[in-house]
């Protein structure tokens, strides 16, 4: 078993064998191949590892052209000013244009049908165009207001989320709230109980 | 940067410092493309693999677990690129156990800096060359554990998680590969003389 040579085979080694005896300094030979091979040969396995293990570290590693590294800057380079490039071909903001553009034209559609009789309601159809600035003013503060105070609620929300995240963290809390739970599903186990029991009566009933 | 270790030089490229990936390309590129050449066959497509590999590498960066070698974790990627664009391609485009199909020959992209002289920087090409054509019909499996094991000197855990494969498979692909490497050579006429075969047997 193993890897003996092949009977008949000719021993082709002609470039390495006739430089072993003329390179002093080398650190391997090709003998360390038979070496390996006597080995596996043997079905030595820790000895045949340790030769080819040897073989290999002689071997040196192939190198990509000159500038390699650079490419790949390069490269990585291309790819974000792509990805900058390519905002605009997003599915949001395909879906976004295509909404405006269809409200575009629905609203020059509709718009002359629907606007005069809103207006005649609203009483904006004798402010003028002056008067219609001043109430789309008015609307645009109020939603500057509204974003305010929503951009308020959600920083309070945010505080009392961490608030009670970091006192969950405590054993006591997280008893508590454990304690809290068991009581909820109790309660719920209980309420489930008596609609099924008052069900059942009113059936009977 | 180049004292700087792998998981500085990692943090340092997150921070957005453009030299520290760089250095962390210039430390990989040759063993990151040595390993997908084996698996190739082709110069051309492993370097375009390993630019993939290292692009890939760039945007998960943020994941990459510092408990672990980099090494490791870029051959996990430098394998999933191959093996994706292995299956990508049509068996012509790409053949796996064909000899001689690099546009560029192996000798040619051997270069050792640390070679004393240029007998010696030939002798090496010699033996990559010997070994290069005998592992050329192997399956690209057993290139790569033979790569990692021998080359890289990589443990059969690293290696199971590089491939994707339980260790016990990692072993076996180890011992068939040694094993029919061993076989090609020899048909190739390197191997013990009779004497020392029948002596090592014990027959």
């Amino acid at each position: 078993m193993g890897a003996p040579a092949v009977p008949g085979s000719p021993r082709e080694r002609k470039p390495i064998e006739s430089r072993t005896e003329t390179v002093k300094d080398q650190p391997w030979n090709p003998e360390e191949i038979e070496r390996w091979l006597l080995a596996e040969a043997a079905e030595d396995d820790s000895l045949a590892e340790a030769k080819l293990a040897a073989l290999f570290a002689e071997v040196p590693r192939e190198s990509p052209a000159p500038g390699f590294a650079d490419r790949v800057l390069a490269g990585l380079a291309r790819e974000t000013a792509a990805q900058r490039r390519a905002w605009w071909r997003s599915r949001w903001f395909q879906g976004l244009s295509v909404s405006l553009v269809l409200a575009a034209g629905l609203s020059l559609v509709l718009g002359p049908w629907l606007l005069p009789p809103l207006f005649e309601r609203l009483g904006w159809s004798e402010l003028g165009l002056t008067g219609l600035m001043a109430v789309l003013a008015d609307g645009v503060q109020g939603l500057g207001r509204f974003t305010t105070e929503l951009a308020l609620l959600t920083e309070r929300l945010d505080r009392f989320s961490s608030y009670i995240f970091a006192t969950t963290q405590t054993p006591g809390a997280a008893a508590a709230a454990l304690v809290l739970l068991a009581c909820g599903a109790f309660a719920l186990k209980m309420a489930h109980t008596l609609v099924g029991g008052r069900r059942r009566s009113h059936a009977q009933s | 940067m180049r004292e700087l270790d792998d998981s500085e030089l990692v943090a340092r490229a997150l921070a957005g410092e453009e030299r520290a990936f760089k250095e962390i390309v210039v430390r990989f590129e040759r063993p990151i493309y040595t390993l997908i050449l084996r698996m190739v066959r082709s110069s051309s497509l492993a370097e375009d693999l390993a630019q993939e590999t290292f692009l890939k590498a760039y945007r998960a960066l943020d994941r990459f677990d510092p408990g672990h070698r980099l090494s490791s974790w870029l051959f996990k990627i430098a394998h999933n690129t191959t093996i994706d664009a292995l299956r990508r391609r049509t068996p012509d485009s790409v053949s796996l156990d064909a000899a001689g199909d690099d546009e560029r020959p192996l000798a040619e992209t051997l270069e050792d800096a640390t070679s004393p002289s240029p007998e010696l920087a030939a002798e090496r090409k010699d033996l990559a060359a010997h070994l290069e054509v005998a592992m050329a019909g192997m399956r690209s499996e057993y290139r790569e554990v033979l790569v990692l094991r021998f080359q890289e000197g990589f443990a059969y855990e690293e290696i199971a998680q590089v491939m994707g494969l339980p260790l016990g498979t990692v072993k076996t692909y180890i011992h068939r590969a040694r094993k029919d490497l061993a076989l090609r050579m020899s048909a190739r006429g390197w191997g013990p003389r009779e004497a020392e075969t029948e002596g090592a047997t014990g027959s």
